[in-house]
């Protein structure tokens, strides 16, 4: 088989969050890293005497858990502040992220969105030693992730 | 430019300000190319109309 050329990269990225019912805030300018895990489906197995092998069973799927990375910077309506807010909103903010790994580029795009709450809190730490910008992360608990397409 | 309605087939449709999920209508700019690469991807489907039947005499 010839190898195929349709490999991408994240260096054109498009990162974005919103609330429940609001509109989407492109934060590509502080976004470092997209983290995704969880999602796994629940198996189970038992052994009989007789036979080799288990008895497999299948259950749910787990949460998928998504987690941002970005630059630090001070304004109100920066993302850091953003997500510090909704975090510590009574009862927590419902909010909704997506990204798309070459969402810049157009239409037609693979992207991906969930919709849950920050369950690991948006703080920020420090270290004298580094020059390094200073970044924080959260991450997201939803049910699912949804596979979509850029318009 | 024509209008034309669309269902949304793919899990979602990521517009700049929303999302639209699958099942929903939606109207796009039937020349656009953006709206040709929905279609050949098969994350929209046009919505045909059903032109109305002529009663019998």
């Amino acid at each position: 088989m010839p190898q195929t050329t349709g490999g991408i990269s994240f260096v054109n990225a498009k990162v974005e969050y919103g609330t429940g019912s609001g509109s989407f805030t492109d934060i590509s300018g502080w976004a470092n890293t997209v983290e995704v895990s969880g999602g796994d489906r629940a198996s189970g197995e038992v052994y009989t005497v007789d036979g080799d092998t288990g008895i497999v069973t299948f259950g749910k799927r787990a949460p998928v858990d998504v987690s941002y990375m970005c630059v630090f910077t001070e304004g109100a309506t920066d993302p850091f502040e953003k997500f510090r807010g909704y975090h510590q909103a009574a009862d927590g903010t419902q909010i909704r992220l997506r990204w798309s790994p070459q969402g810049g580029a157009g239409t037609g795009k693979i992207a991906f969105t969930g919709t849950g709450k920050i369950t690991a809190a948006p703080w920020l730490g420090g270290d004298a030693a580094s020059p390094d910008p200073l970044t924080f992360s959260f991450t997201m608990r939803t049910a699912e992730l949804l596979k979509g397409v850029t318009a | 430019m024509a209008k034309k309605r669309y269902i949304v087939k793919a899990d979602f449709l990521a517009f700049s300000d929303k999302n639209v999920h699958q099942g929903n209508e939606i109207e796009l700019e039937a020349t656009n190319p953006g709206t040709k690469v929905l279609l050949e991807q098969e994350a929209i489907e046009e919505i045909k109309e059903e032109k109305p039947k002529k009663e019998k005499e």
